[in-house]
């Protein structure tokens, strides 16, 4: 019965923008909000600069991807922070704005698991000394390069790539957790929600709507998605499973709806829509390990493809850790298990000892948890 | 209300995919009759012998590891050679059981000889591992009994004093058994039942048999018998087949190169088999040969275009040197013939035939990260 309600409610919002019973005001094409005067209310560039930060870390540590180049810890590191939040040279203009860092925002600063990243920024910097050019030497045992056709990726001695661990990591520990555990989280939607935040200084928004703001653009950069922004995090890979998921458009309406909601104080609907995309974006993690799970067991007999996939797939597991435990379908002691597939008894990422019935044993239970038995094969 | 949505959401479904239902609605017998055909007919009966040919496999190996004698080693070699012909019947299959049990890690070569060294000088390994492929199959069977040792009297001697590598000539036979055993079942109408599963997996769904099937198809010709079969070992760019080989010793079946070529020929008759939709008792059924006639892709040519083109790389394989080894050496510009057929069969594979079925290609995961 709750379910068919709010299938109700949804599709008498889809359907009647402006001629709503329940509600009085309107759900815009958009994430285009302004207030009564017809100032601009939206804002998240500072989540825009963090994607910018991730996109230019990534694009450095895949320079190693080539044998022969290693890469700087320093500068890996400071990346990370940007520079303690000072802002680092080693980005460009669009991502070293001071102020704005990964590192404390990496599940809202906490110490293990920035940790867990620090030790994965100094590892990569490690191996990639490592490697010679022309080499592609990678094996159990060996950290290096592995070469399939046009594709190579740098991996340890396990056949973890660091690169998909950190990036995926990342976007799971920072991005994802953010929105959340935390700007949709209570502490933030019980804030001032009836003045603008400065007015005079141009922040028209009230610092509710600011918070929903800021979920938002963790989860893109565009007000239009998926028209645009599809190309990286969260929008790329609900992109990818949107074909059989339909995640695409349930987010977005979910975000506009909730934003409108918050401008118009219907805190009930708001509350919907936070467990609508906390759902919707846990499908897309656990869509996008299986997706990869997949890949993986495709080519499982290819070493360089294999590891990539199962590294990809490591970190969208990662990833479901933070998913808001009121709504979360995949609870913590299942995700223990399921990484156990992924481990040697070391407790590290092995790709080279897994075997494939552990892969697919692993895409099983998570399309089980998920209730997606018959769709796991399309994604 | 409840009636009133579903009426609405059906009209909404209409609406967009009118043209798409019709046609899966219209050809849904035909898949039905070619998946069931190609299911009972032609892959549950290729992995049975397969399946008998293994079993002799493994019998061979544990009557030689009991009597290192040069007769059972004749014998083994045989049957190693009879089930390594079978493989490449079923190979085309990669999909279903096969691709859960790692049907196809039984051949990627070449294989790795210090990781088999590694192995027999430890004795700990586990073949079922990602970082085993390299080190079981038939090319590791091919290394074992014709590369260990440069004459049969010596491997005699160094087998005899050393059961690490006794066993693992064992345990390779054994895992290949198993593995094939594996699949097999999980075709078998009285255990798996793929059999049943793949025959009514209809539609153009990535899921849907057609689409399973025709990935998998696509990513065994592209990878295996272009690239694995011709073109590494000879040397040849994928992007403009230049050569920059030869290189033998990545070539299937390295160690006894007098079977290669028969590896390779008997790929491409499968091939033909399997897309004409003839059986290995001879009966001809419905195949996407004739699939394609019915859906009248590319307006009646593709079906003729593509099976003609498998003809051409066969007439350009028997121009091949016997040894395949002393091909891809002494004639390289035929050897880069057949290469350019293989290739020409991906291309209208991947691109043609796959729109024609209204499929995608979903193996290639070009994501760019």
């Amino acid at each position: 019965m709750n379910k068919l309600f709010t299938l109700l409610v949804v599709s008498v919002l889809i359907t009647s923008c402006n001629r709503d019973k329940e509600n009085t005001y309107t759900i815009p094409e958009t994430y285009q909000f302004s207030d009564k005067m017809g100032n601009n209310t939206v804002s998240f560039s500072g989540q825009t600069t963090r994607f910018n930060q991730l996109s230019e870390i990534t694009t450095y540590m895949k320079t190693a991807n080539t044998p022969g180049v290693s890469l700087s810890e320093t500068q890996l590191l400071e990346m990370y922070s940007n520079n303690s939040g000072l802002g680092s040279t080693y980005f460009s203009v669009m991502a070293g704005a001071a102020g704005k860092q990964l590192r404390e925002k990496t599940a809202r600063n906490e110490p293990l698991i920035i940790g867990r990243f620090d030790e994965r920024f100094k590892n990569i910097a490690t191996i990639s000394a490592t490697t010679q050019t022309g080499v592609y030497g990678a094996q159990l045992g060996s950290p290096g390069v592995l070469q399939s056709g046009t594709s190579a990726y740098l991996v340890n001695d396990k056949g973890a790539e660091y690169t998909q661990l950190i990036e995926k990591g990342l976007m799971g520990a920072v991005f994802y957790d953010q929105i959340q555990n935390f700007y949709l989280g209570a502490d933030k939607m019980n804030l001032d929600n009836s003045t603008s935040v400065d007015a005079t200084g141009g922040l028209y928004y009230t610092a509710m709507e600011h918070s929903w703001d800021e979920a938002f653009g963790y989860f893109t950069e565009v007000i239009d998605y998926p028209t645009s922004g599809t190309d990286r995090f969260w929008g790329k890979y609900s992109n990818l499973v949107d074909p059989i998921l339909q995640t695409n458009s349930k987010i977005m309406l979910a975000f506009r709806t909730g934003r409108a909601a918050i401008s118009n104080k219907d805190y009930s609907t708001r509350d919907n829509q936070i467990n609508i995309i906390r759902g919707e974006l846990e499908r897309v993690a656990a869509g996008a390990a299986i997706h990869y799970l997949n890949q993986s067991i495709i080519q499982f007999t290819d070493d360089a493809l294999r590891s990539h996939y199962m590294s990809e797939t490591a970190g969208f597991i990662e990833t479901l850790y933070f998913t808001n435990t009121s709504t979360a379908i995949i609870s913590g002691t299942s995700l223990d298990n399921m990484l156990l597939k992924l481990k040697d008894n070391t407790g590290a990422y092995n790709f080279y000892e897994i075997t494939l019935q552990e892969i697919v044993a692993l895409r099983d239970d998570i399309a089980t948890a998920m209730g997606w038995s018959d769709i796991k094969l399309d994604l | 209300m409840r009636n009133f949505l579903i009426v609405s959401l059906l009209f909404l479904s209409v609406g967009c995919e009118k043209t798409k239902i019709t046609n899966n609605d219209r050809f849904a017998s035909d898949q039905q009759e070619m998946l069931t055909h190609l299911g009972e007919n032609l892959i549950l009966p290729s992995l049975l012998d397969l399946e008998s040919k293994t079993a002799s496999l493994s019998t061979q190996a544990n009557a030689f590891s009991s009597e290192l004698t040069i007769e059972n080693l004749a014998l083994l070699k045989e049957s190693w050679r009879l089930a390594y012909i079978q493989w490449q019947v079923t190979a085309f299959y990669q999909f279903g059981p096969a691709l859960y049990e790692g049907f196809i890690s039984l051949n990627i070569y070449p294989a790795n000889t210090l990781l088999i060294q590694d192995y027999i000088t430890s004795g700990t390994y586990d073949l079922k591992t990602a970082g085993a492929t390299l080190a079981k199959g038939f090319p590791a069977l091919d290394y074992m009994l014709f590369g260990y040792s440069a004459t049969e009297s010596e491997l005699l001697v160094a087998l005899s004093g050393n059961q690490n590598a006794v066993d693992y000539i064992k345990n390779l036979c054994a895992n290949i058994h198993e593995t094939v055993s594996l699949v097999a079942n999980g075709w078998k109408s009285d255990q798996g039942n793929y059999v049943s599963t793949f025959s009514n997996n209809l539609g153009t769904s990535s899921g849907g048999g057609i689409s399973l099937m025709v990935n998998s198809w696509s990513q065994y010709m592209e990878a295996h018998l272009r690239n694995a079969k011709v073109g590494t070992p000879n040397g040849n760019s994928v992007v403009t087949s230049e050569r920059f080989g030869p290189f033998p010793e990545k070539s299937e079946a390295y160690y006894n190169s007098s079977i290669t070529l028969d590896l390779l020929k008997t790929s491409l008759q499968t091939l033909y088999n399997f897309y004409m939709g003839i059986a290995p008792d001879g009966t001809d059924g419905k195949g996407l040969y004739d699939y394609l006639k019915i859906i009248n892709a590319q307006n009646g040519t593709l079906a003729d275009d593509y099976a003609a083109r498998i003809r051409s790389a066969q007439t350009e394989t028997d121009q091949l040197n016997p040894l395949f080894t002393d091909a891809i050496i002494n004639q390289g510009t035929e050897v880069t013939d057949v290469f350019n057929e293989l290739k020409a069969l991906v291309a209208l594979l991947k691109v043609d035939m796959v729109s024609a079925l209204s499929i995608s290609i979903t193996y290639a995961d070009n994501d760019g990260d």
